[in-house]
Order: structure tokens, then sequence, then C-alpha cells
């Protein structure tokens, strides 16, 4: 009897080790199986919100071991609604894994020590070393030497012109300073009341502004990055010639805060013959190009004051990603972000969005130079990268930003004296910059 | 000669202690019925108000290390000339919506209280603007007031009128966010006014006709006396909800053209988010609710003089 107990003993402790183990291993395996989930958070709204949609479905499909939820936040733009969010996600340290991040904005996160530092990564990464990225990508993403970005959806600003309108009137080439582009400007204005084309459209935003300033001989800040320059005569050239043509009527501005995209549908739609903006652009213009537009429209690099350097800012943004999201997240998400930057997809974003791609990979591809053949206003922007500058990025950067875009306003909404103008929105980040 | 009974004080004490007693049973249900709102109040008014005076006495970009500043930032916002024409600015809005958005309320809900056939069409269309998501008539309005495509001047230009650059400029800035406030609360404030005429009695209105009192005056001397607590009650409403402004401002001007419309909410929402400068958000805050303070219990003061209440 005791033996048989025993045995029956014996073989229900074994029965319930095997069912535990099979317990543990099914689980185990499961987990194994569970794809780490990520949380990519974007800043690009409109048409373009449907391709990062697009790439991220893409990326989803071809890694059955990650899941990355892109998750739309409102405009990357500096002080914008992606990085309020951002800024307070940080604060109760439940962040998203990676995000993207305007190009003039790395300064104050970087400097809290919020983002996660990528160089050891890239040194190990067969497209993202720092020698991979196409010139002036990666000043951006970098904060006192260390690199916390790489480029993302990256642009510079460039003159959309349409070509016809210049032949009508007679011009043979696009401007090349800012005094040719008045005088085309000029010649290209006609008609009246609701049929009036205008010979350009002033874009009333910080980012031209920064070529405005740093094409004009001007700077932005001193050396030290503690001082305004930008409100000399020099650097405020262009937009005292700008003010004037919205002054005589050559020149058309929009108030409000709307002023991007209503330039964009007046060029696609033959209301305006030049306007400066993003390559980025080109995905709604493709939505409104009326049949002539959309045959003649070309891109040229954006003007400078003459005998000038040209030098035009980045735009755009990068991504970046955060050091409080758990370590299986942080390596997902630099899988997610090195797949994104690889030369196939930088192609297909590139061909469908307009934006640059950003590794010389990319740009040397059989796919993308067959793309340049047949849209060959690619080449131009390829081209004006290599005028990409640094901006000289401080923690009040944005900020500054935030006071020049004001001053802008009141010189052409309200065409108030440009120097005076600028002089007080220097003033006012001198004070906030020696923390008045 | 009687037993001594108790004696007449010592009924007055036993029942004053069961009054008390009583008194305190009903003091702690009281008490007991109060303590959700308390608790409510507790953790969502009175903790972040601390905090938030904390807040504004510290230099802090929300996610970077904090350093006391103590009363810096005060002294920083009374000596900064932008902050004062955000003040400037919120006192010509309160002004303006005030001067345009009490009186046009009186107006129509002195006809709506006549005994007109359409009446309730009225009132509904009244009200209809007050219903709108501000977010969504702040788009519509700054579409309707383009300068050259807008309808308003398409509207205007029908009379001769040369519509004036409105958003463009500040001055017309900051007439067409008044204009779009007004036309916003109008209904509301109509609505208030409307209860107040009716709640004015039938009889003294009867005697003033009596008496031969009628038309301007009897509006002057009688209507507006007898609803003089709704005519209070809108104005200290009216005063906070325009100091407070911010989705119009928001979404039509951004605060410009080059800061004309900031008002001090909207200047507060830029310190704290678009220039990651809390301690200076807080400061604003703090001073906004301060100034509140004071502007209501100066209205009370002087409410004592004019306000009229029936019971």
């Amino acid at each position: 009897m005791k033996t048989f107990l025993t045995r029956v003993g014996v073989v229900a402790m074994s029965g319930a080790m095997l069912a535990t183990t099979a317990l543990v291993g099914s689980s185990q395996a499961a987990a194994a199986r569970k794809p780490v989930t990520i949380q990519f958070w974007y800043g690009l709204g409109g048409t373009l919100e449907g391709y990062v949609q697009k790439m991220v479905d893409r990326f989803n499909a071809s890694h059955p071991g990650i899941k990355v939820e892109a998750l739309y936040q409102g405009s990357y733009s500096g002080g914008g609604p992606e990085q309020q969010k951002l800024l307070t996600a940080i604060a109760s340290g439940s962040v998203p894994a990676v995000a993207q991040m305007e190009a003039n904005s790395i300064a104050p996160f970087a400097a809290a020590g919020a983002l996660l530092p990528l160089d050891s990564l890239m040194k190990h990464s067969s497209w993202d070393q720092a020698g991979d990225f196409l010139h002036g990508m990666l000043p951006s993403g970098s904060w006192k030497g260390v690199q916390y970005a790489i480029p993302f959806n990256r642009s510079v600003p460039v003159l959309f012109y349409n070509a016809q309108m210049f032949h009508k009137a007679g011009i043979g080439s696009p401007p090349a300073t800012w005094p040719e582009l008045a005088k085309d400007a000029k010649l290209l204005t006609h008609g009246s009341g609701k049929n009036k084309v205008y010979g350009f459209d002033v874009l009333p935003d910080w980012w031209p502004w920064e070529s405005w300033t740093l094409s004009s001989g001007g700077k932005i800040l001193n050396a030290a990055k503690n001082k305004a320059l930008f409100d000399s005569a020099q650097a405020v050239a262009p937009m005292v010639i700008q003010q004037q043509l919205v002054k005589e009527g050559y020149a058309k501005v929009y108030a409000g805060s709307n002023y991007w995209t209503e330039d964009k549908t007046d060029f696609a739609t033959g209301k305006t013959a030049m306007y400066p903006g993003s390559p980025g652009d080109i995905a709604q213009l493709d939505t409104q190009f009326t049949p002539s537009v959309r045959a003649n429209w070309r891109i040229a690099f954006m003007p400078t004051m003459p005998g000038e350097k040209l030098v035009v800012p980045p735009g755009g943004g990068n991504a970046v990603i955060f050091r409080k999201a758990p370590k299986a997240q942080q390596q997902a998400a630099w899988v997610f972000m090195q797949w994104f930057t690889a030369p196939a997809q930088q192609v297909w974003w590139s061909e469908h969005t307009g934006y640059l791609p950003v590794t010389g990979a990319a740009v040397d591809s059989a796919a993308y130079q067959k793309y340049l053949k047949t849209h060959p206003q690619g080449r131009v922007v390829i081209a004006e990268l290599k005028h990409q500058g640094v901006m000289p990025l401080n923690t009040h950067y944005v900020q500054m930003l935030q006071f020049v875009e004001q001053g802008i306003q009141g010189v052409f909404d309200e065409l108030k004296p440009v120097q005076a103008t600028m002089h007080g929105v220097a003033q006012r980040i001198d004070q906030v910059m020696s923390g008045g | 000669m009687g037993s001594p009974g108790p004696g007449p004080q010592t009924v007055t004490v036993r029942r004053r202690r069961r009054r008390s007693s009583y008194q305190t049973r009903e003091a702690l249900t009281g008490f007991l019925f109060l303590s959700p709102s308390f608790v409510f109040l507790t953790a969502f008014v009175f903790i972040p108000l601390l905090y938030l005076m904390y807040v504004s006495q510290l230099h802090w970009n929300l996610i970077s290390t904090s350093s006391y500043v103590g009363l810096n930032n005060y002294a920083h916002l009374f000596h900064d000339a932008y902050f004062t024409s955000t003040v400037r600015n919120t006192i010509v809005f309160t002004a303006g919506v005030m001067v345009l958005t009490l009186p046009t309320a009186f107006a129509a809900a002195f006809l709506l209280n006549m005994r007109l056939r359409e009446r309730t069409f009225y009132r509904s269309a009244f009200l209809a603007p007050y219903v709108f998501p501000l977010v969504a008539s702040g788009i519509v309005w700054t579409l309707m007031l383009q300068p050259q495509e807008g309808v308003v001047n398409w509207f205007l230009s029908l009379f001769g009128i040369a519509g004036p650059p409105w958003l463009n400029s500040g001055t017309w800035a900051m007439v067409a966010i008044v204009l779009v406030t007004s036309w916003q609360y109008f209904g509301f404030y109509t609505l208030i006014f409307l209860s107040g005429l009716q709640g004015v009695p039938r009889d003294v209105l009867e005697a003033a006709d009596v008496d031969g009192v009628s038309g301007a005056r009897r509006i002057w001397s009688v209507t507006l006396p007898m609803m003089s607590s709704s005519l209070f009650f809108a104005t200290v409403i009216l005063v906070i909800q325009s100091f407070q402004v911010f989705t119009q401002v928001f979404v039509m001007t951004g605060g410009g053209p080059d800061s004309a419309t900031t008002t001090i909410v909207f200047y507060l929402y830029q310190e704290a988010f678009q220039f990651f400068q809390m301690g200076t958000a807080a400061t604003v805050a703090v001073l906004l609710l301060m100034s509140l303070v004071v502007l209501t219990l100066l209205q009370l003061l002087a409410s004592r003089r004019w306000v009229y209440y029936e019971s």
C-alpha cells in the first residue's frame, strides 16, 4: 500500500512538474513572439501624414518583432503642439520611444538630458555612420559635441518659380539676388482684383528669415551665442526689399497662421509667379496644381544679397530617442530609425514627399538617379545642400525664433519700419539670453 | 410649599444643551455633505494653486533642473514692456467687449421680452453662436475676414465701403477679435438679461404706468434698477471671461500681428509652451488671479450702491 501511494505521489508530482514546465515554456515562447511595441510621435500633418503612416505600415509588415505605433501630435514646428506634448511627456516620465524633432529645436531637450546619445549606436550602423550623411545634415542634431538626432525628413528653403510666367515676361532665368527678384516681381505682376497675379508671395516665417539674414552677410548671433546681431542694416536688407514689394503691390503676404498653405495654394493655382518654400511642399502642391503650373513649375536656389555667399538653414525634422524609454524600446526605436534612413526607404520617401534623401548612398542609388531623370528639380535641391549652414543653436534659440516671427509679422502685416522692428526683437531676446 | 423642582434656569440650560448637540449634529451632517466637493477642490484647486505660487518663484523649463529665484520673475514682469503691452491689450479687449456686448444684449433681451410671435426662433438664433465651438467659429471668421477674398469686405464693397485689412493690421485685428467675441457671447448675456427682465414685478411696472412714467424713463428708472442683480452678474462674469480670452486669439491671430492682440492668457501660454519659461508663466497666472480677485471685490463693493435684491 505504501509503495502504491509513493508511486501515485511520484506520478502526480511528475505530472505537476511537466505541466508547470509546459506552462512556463509556452509563456516564454509567447513572450518571445510578442513584438516590442514602441510609440513614434510625429508632426507632419496634411498630405504628408498619409506618407508617414504608409512608411510605418511597411516597417511593421517587414519587422514582426517590433510594432511601431505612429501618432500625429500636431505640428513639430518650434514651440508647436508636438514639442509642447513632448515637454509634458518628459516631465511626467511617460515618453514615446522615438519622435520627430524640428531641426532647430534640439538644444532645450538635449540640455535637459532627455535624449539618448546616438554616437556609439551610429558607429555600428550600416547606413547611419557620421560619414554616410550628406553635407550639413548632422549639426542640427548635435549638442555640445554629442549626436542626439539623425536626419529624418529634411529640406532646405528653395525658390519655387513658374517658368511659363517668366518666359511671358521676357525673363530668361530665375533671380539669384534680392534686387533681381524685386525687378522680376515687378515684371511678373499683372491683372487686378480677383485676377491679379503677383510676382512674388512673401513667406513671413522664421525659416526663410535664417536664409535672408545669413545670405546677406549678416549674422544671427555673436560667436558666444549670447547676443543678437540680426538687426544690422546689412542683415535686414532682404526684408527691406520684400517689404517695398508688398508696399508697391508686387508681392502678396498673408496674415494669420495659415500663410504657408496660402502661399502654396497661390503658386499651385497660378496666382503668384514665385514663392520661397520647402521641397516638402511638393506633396501639397501636387494635389492642387493647375495643368499649366504642373507643366511649368521649377525650383531655384534662394536669393542672396549681391556678392554675398548663399547660406540656407536646415529644415524639416530629425529623429530622436528618449533616454527614459525602456531599453528594449530604445533598441527597437534604433532599428526603426536605421530602417527609415536606409537607401530604399529614403528613395521612396523622397519620391513621394519631395523631402531630401539624407545619405549619400540614397542619392547615388540607381533608383534615385532614375527618379532624378524624370524629376530634374530634385537636382537643384541636392545641389543647394552644399550651402546648408550651421545655425547658432542655444537653449533660447526656439524662443528667439518666435520673437523673430512676431517681428516679421510687424514688418509685413503692419508694414512697420524694418530695422527698428528687428532691433526691438533683438533687444528682447538679448534680455532673455542674459537671464533677465 | 411644594418640593423645589428644577428652576427655570435649569430648564434653559438643558434646552440649550439639547439644541447645541442638535446643532453639532446638523453641522457635522453639513460638513459630511460638503466633504466630497472639499476633497475635490483641495485636490484640483487649492493644492495646484499653492504649487503654482511655488513655481512662480522658480527658473524652470519643465524638464531641466529648476533654480529658486524668489520674486525675480515678478520684478522681471513689472519691468517687461512686452508684458505691459499684453495687459494693455487685455484691458482694451475687455472694455471693447463690454461696451459692445452689454447694451446690445440688453436691447435684444428687451425686444424678446415683448410678445413677439417668432420669439422662440429669435431666442435660438441669438444663442446659436454661443454653442458653436470657438475654434470652429474662429477659423470661419478668419476666412470671412480675409481682406481680398473674404465675404465681410465683399459685403462692405456692395455699399461702396473699402473694407479694412482686418487681421493684417494691429488695430483692426483687435477690432475683429472684439467683434467676433461679442458675436459669440451676445446670446448668452441676452438670456441672462431676459430672465432679469421677466423677474421685474408687473405691479411695479403698472404702478409706473399709472404714474405716467413711460418709454426710456420707465426703462431707466424702473426696469434697470429692478433687474440690477442680473446686470451685476453679467458684468462680473463678462469681465472674468474677457480677461481670460485665449481661443479667439490663438485661432485667429496667434497674438499678432506683431503681438498687437497678445492678451495676458495668450502670453501665459506662450511663456509656458512656446518659450518653455514655466516660472514666468506661473507668475503671470498668479498676477492674473490676483487682479481678477481685486476687480471682483471692487465690483462687489460698488454693487452695494446700485444693485437691488428683491428679497
